[in-house]
């Protein structure tokens, strides 16, 4: 198993440097802090780029990304606020419910012959949904290495901005947002909370009927599935290779065990399943389930400053460690306006508009940009970001668990559904 | 005279042909990939290899199974229901109310009321809260299984209340086309009881204006998906929701799977339709000698009263299950934290209000251009069809021609089909010819749904205007146009406008139509709301939900005031 012992790249190591270097970005540049800094201010004022913004005026962008968090769609309007006004590039967000009804409408453009004009101009989108367009080709060229902020990426540190679910991302999508699996619980029901996923079964067993999952398909199912097999398989090197049909009952075998023995213990005797990670946080707002999980280790604070959850919710980390994972903007190969998504791709990645995704009272989801490729005040907007009530810091967040090879995924669920949803 | 009939015929043929064509070519589009033909994922082999992959998918089995009882028991349910209240109610003094009222009830959206009753009888809902912890005892919701149960039974439910107003409403117009007044007084004369003169003489005259609604209800129970979203089982789903999952998995292969499923279901609602049918036939052997036999013993007339009592606590309790739902969604909206057990939110709040309005501008707009044009087209095109048939009606013979049967039963078609088993074949159809995502299609999209019901409700009107209206214009003013202008249309206003605001909240509650043709451009209420209820945020979901139900009730008021306010100084219209 390929685990990398990645620190989130918050790293707090930048607060020594705060104070001691003038906080002037110019200045910073100048005494040379990263090359990658002057390459990205070069780059800014290529011709190559430059004619992108030109041809990228007037255009509108069609976002096509998931609209269920309203927290999340006021960032999206922010952000086409700023593009409308910086480089006069209209961009719609298109409010889907799942995002592979996107890829599934691209295929149905690319077999009616559509190959240009097409409905949607770029995509939020990671895992499955990435591996399908690609197989499909529906993506257009790679792009990101055109971006000047591209060079600013955490490609090194984080390797799933480069391995996207284990495919190679191959510069055809933008990391915009780093994720991981975080459990919330509710400390006015739970004195403790669990370390791993046998202390969550027992944790269950004393609190029947109080924790559940999404049914699988849903992502924030199937990522609590792929983290018990992390957890309790024996060999984990086979999670980074393609799964073996043969072999997979076999190996898969410690998984379902251990949920057969957790599901009559969980909401509603596991007979009936939450439909999406929203409506788990409903759930536990209401104190249906106590505990509940989530992707983004800032949402429960979010959560809390917006009423949507008590602030006896605190958030945990499994001892050793959660899967995590980055989401990513991509443009189709029949997209519309290409300059105009290239454009809002290049400023999702700048670091005021990650600074501001950061904070907790706006999105607070963990940024792509790796810190010492920032200027000194850049930096600082980073690292004055207030840390959420309930938000691990960077090192309580621990190890992060690279996901799985793709085509896990949809052998864990069709064994899922013939266990438990037939 | 003849020239301008023909006109009319050519304007219906081109009205069947814009409408019915594509629902065929949708189907066409569906059939192929079941048959594993879908070359944009590379599938070329003809087989039956999809429709084997759904028989053999693990959910397939008691997906379908619960989609069938959930199905039947919401439409015998709710047919059932509205019937005995019928029976019961007709001639009280609660029936002029329930005539005038019905619509408001109609008014509501499946998915806005579905919404508010799983926020009102949910472990944790409104009910729940108001009963606890002094009366229930809890200071947690109890861990009972009742919204997204595994039997669909809360789904059934909703149905139900949701079907039963649908079938009084078909039922109270079918009563217009006879005298239901004087058949049971005369009923009464000859020694048949209240239900017995109700069963053997009335309902059995209502019956052939109810087959329609009660199929098109059959089938919608079979292949709803928006409220079963939110309030079916969810492991499995129900097979429309299962179809439509499979349709949008990041696994492209389950496209084909999609199709098949979506075809296999286009084959259970035929199948279901077919036996009903048998059902209707088999009873008018079983009952005819019953039917004829005359009178028997009258039912003691204690009994009746108590029947009456129980109907009219039923028809409470509708409106009471209504006005909650509504009433809930409302508080839910202006609150900012309210968690369980408190009976009202601990903190009060505008801003989902607010941000609904910031949100809404663009889906509102929407959703009201579309509406407004397809329910304006629709109401055209039926106005014409019908008065074409009324003319020809009463110029050449009476009763119903076998050529105006025929094009009431394809109007009535894309009523039957169940909606997911053909978009997916018109949403390649459109691609195809690059009209996806455009306004154009978006309106014909929802036309083809919306003139089933527009021409339900005026059919009835327009064929039995007394045409000497008409002949009397005409001597007189000697315009056919004039006479239809100025005389017809007025006299029937009341009830074109009525269509008007039915045909509208068609259009407004479309999702699946929505979501295949619109390509992501025009999102309306509501999908915004299906998308926001799967968000869950429960405040703002039930301000937009409130908002699903707000847009077509502004139109049933105005529909009505309009009709009142123009004709103030006229007598009888």
């Amino acid at each position: 198993m390929t685990i990398s012992n990645k620190k989130s790249a918050l790293a707090a190591s930048f607060n020594i440097t705060r104070g001691l270097l003038i906080g002037f970005g110019l200045c910073a540049a100048s005494f040379g802090l990263s090359a990658a800094d002057q390459s990205a201010a070069t780059m800014t004022a290529s011709p190559a780029w430059q004619q992108t913004l030109a041809t990228a005026k007037g255009q509108t962008v069609y976002f096509n990304a998931w609209g269920g968090s309203e927290t999340i769609n006021a960032y999206i309007r922010w952000a086409a606020e700023q593009v409308k006004s910086k480089y006069q590039v209209t961009v719609k967000q298109v409010k889907v419910t799942d995002t592979a009804n996107v890829v599934s409408r691209l295929l149905a453009e690319k077999s009616a012959g559509r190959t240009s004009s097409g409905s949607v101009d770029m995509v939020w989108i990671n895992g499955e949904n990435f591996k399908s367009m690609k197989d499909n080709g529906l993506l257009s060229d790679p792009y990101t290495q055109q971006l000047p902020n591209y060079l600013l990426v955490d490609i090194e540190n984080k390797p799933s901005t480069l391995y996207d679910f284990t495919t190679a991302v191959d510069n055809l999508e933008a990391p915009w947002g780093m994720a991981q699996l975080v459990f919330m619980y509710d400390t006015a029901h739970l004195d403790n909370h669990p370390q791993d996923m046998q202390s969550l079964l027992s944790t269950v067993q004393s609190n029947k009927g109080r924790f559940s999952y999404p049914a699988p398909p849903n992502f924030h199912g199937t990522s609590f599935i792929k983290q018990a097999l992390l957890e309790l398989i024996a060999d984990k090197s086979l999670l980074s290779k393609a799964v073996v049909k043969e072999d997979f009952s076999r190996v898969t075998a410690p998984v379902w065990a251990y949920l057969d023995k957790l599901h009559p213990l969980m909401w509603r005797s596991g007979r009936s399943f939450p439909s999406s990670g929203g409506q788990m946080k409903k759930l536990l707002n209401n104190s249906e389930i106590f505990i509940s999980l989530t992707f983004n280790p800032n949402d429960a604070s979010n959560a809390i400053a917006n009423d949507e959850l008590p602030d006896s919710i605190k958030t945990y980390v499994h001892s050793k460690g959660t899967l995590g994972n980055t989401h990513f903007v991509a443009i189709p190969f029949n997209a519309t306006a290409k300059e105009g998504a290239k454009v809002f791709a290049n400023f999702l990645m700048s670091p005021a508009a990650q600074a501001r995704k950061a904070s907790p009272q706006v999105w607070g989801d963990p940024t792509v940009l790796a810190m010492q490729k920032l200027t000194k005040a850049q930096r600082q907007s980073f690292s004055e970001l207030p840390l959420g009530q309930a938000t691990l810091s960077a090192e309580q967040l621990g190890t992060v668990l690279l996901e799985p090879h793709a085509s896990w995924v949809a052998a864990l669920e069709q064994e899922w559904l013939s266990r438990y949803a037939k | 005279m003849r020239a301008a009939n023909y006109k009319l015929i050519l304007v219906s043929l081109g009205a069947a042909v814009l409408f019915i064509l594509p629902v065929l070519a949708g189907l066409l589009g569906t059939w192929l990939p079941a048959l594993g033909y879908l070359p944009s994922i590379g599938a070329r082999q003809i087989s039956i290899a999809p429709v084997l992959a759904v028989l053999s998918h693990p959910s397939s089995y008691s997906s379908i199974q619960a989609t069938l009882s959930s199905a039947l028991l919401a439409t015998a349910g709710a047919f059932f229901i509205s019937q005995w209240l019928c029976m019961q109610l007709y001639g009280s003094d609660s029936w002029s109310w329930i005539k005038r009222s019905i619509a408001l009830l109609l008014a509501v959206p499946h998915l806005a009321f579905g919404i508010g009753f799983a926020f009102l009888i949910s472990p944790s809902g409104w009910i729940m809260r108001l009963l606890s912890p002094d009366l229930s005892g809890f200071n947690v919701p109890p861990d009972w299984l009742i919204i997204n149960d595994s039997y669909a039974l809360s789904l059934t439910l909703v149905l139900i209340l949701k079907e039963v107003p649908f079938f009084l409403l078909m039922s109270v117009a079918a009563m217009g086309s006879f005298d239901v007044a004087k058949t049971l007084q005369v009923a009464a004369s000859l020694g048949y009881s209240r239900s017995q003169a109700w069963l053997k003489l009335v309902f059995v005259q209502m019956y052939p204006q109810l087959r329609l609604p009660l199929y098109a209800v059959l089938s919608y129970s079979l292949s709803v998906v928006d409220l079963s979203i939110i309030l079916g089982p969810t492991a499995p789903p129900t097979f429309a929701v299962l179809i439509n999952q499979w349709y949008g998995d990041a696994d492209t292969d389950f496209r084909l799977l999609g199709a098949a499923g979506a075809s296999l279901l286009l084959l259970m609602v035929t199948v279901l339709l077919g036996l009903l049918f048998a059902l209707e036939k088999l009873c008018c052997k079983l009952f005819s000698k019953w039917l004829l036999a005359g009178p028997k013993k009258p039912v003691l007339s204690p009994v009746a009263s108590v029947s009456r009592g129980i109907a009219k606590v039923t028809l409470v309790g509708l409106w009471v299950s209504t006005i909650l739902a509504l009433a809930v969604l409302l508080v839910w909206s202006f609150a900012r934290q309210w968690r369980f057990p408190s009976a009202l939110p601990s903190k009060w709040s505008l801003k989902y209000w607010q941000l609904s309005w910031q949100q809404l501008g663009e889906p509102l707009l929407n959703t009201a251009l579309v509406g407004f044009c397809s329910a304006a087209i629709a109401v055209s095109i039926v106005v014409a069809i019908l008065h074409w048939q009324s003319q020809r009606n009463s110029f050449v013979t009476h009763g119903t021609s076998s050529s105006s049967q025929l094009l009431l039963w394809l109007i009535y078609l894309p009523m039957l089909v169940p909606q997911v088993s053909f978009l997916f074949g018109i949403q390649v159809l459109l691609v195809g010819l690059a009209l996806e995502g455009k306004l154009v299609s978006l309106v014909w999209a929802h036309l083809i749904f919306v003139l089933p019901y527009c021409y339900l409700t005026l059919a009835k009107v327009f064929l039995q205007f007394d045409n000497r209206f008409m002949q009397q214009a005409m001597i007189l003013s000697q315009s056919r146009w004039k006479s239809f202008w100025m005389i017809k249309m007025p006299m029937l206003f009341t009830p074109i406008a009525f269509s008007f605001a039915i045909s509208f909240s068609v259009s407004v509650s479309q999702y699946l139509a929505t979501l295949y043709v619109a390509g992501g451009r025009f999102d309306t209420i509501t999908t915004q709301t299906v998308a926001l209820a799967s968000g869950a945020d429960d405040r703002i979901s039930a301000s937009f939900a409130l908002w699903q139900f707000c847009l077509p009730l502004l139109v049933f008021v105005t529909a009505i005031a309009i009709p009142q306010f123009c004709f103030r100084r006229r007598k009888g219209l």
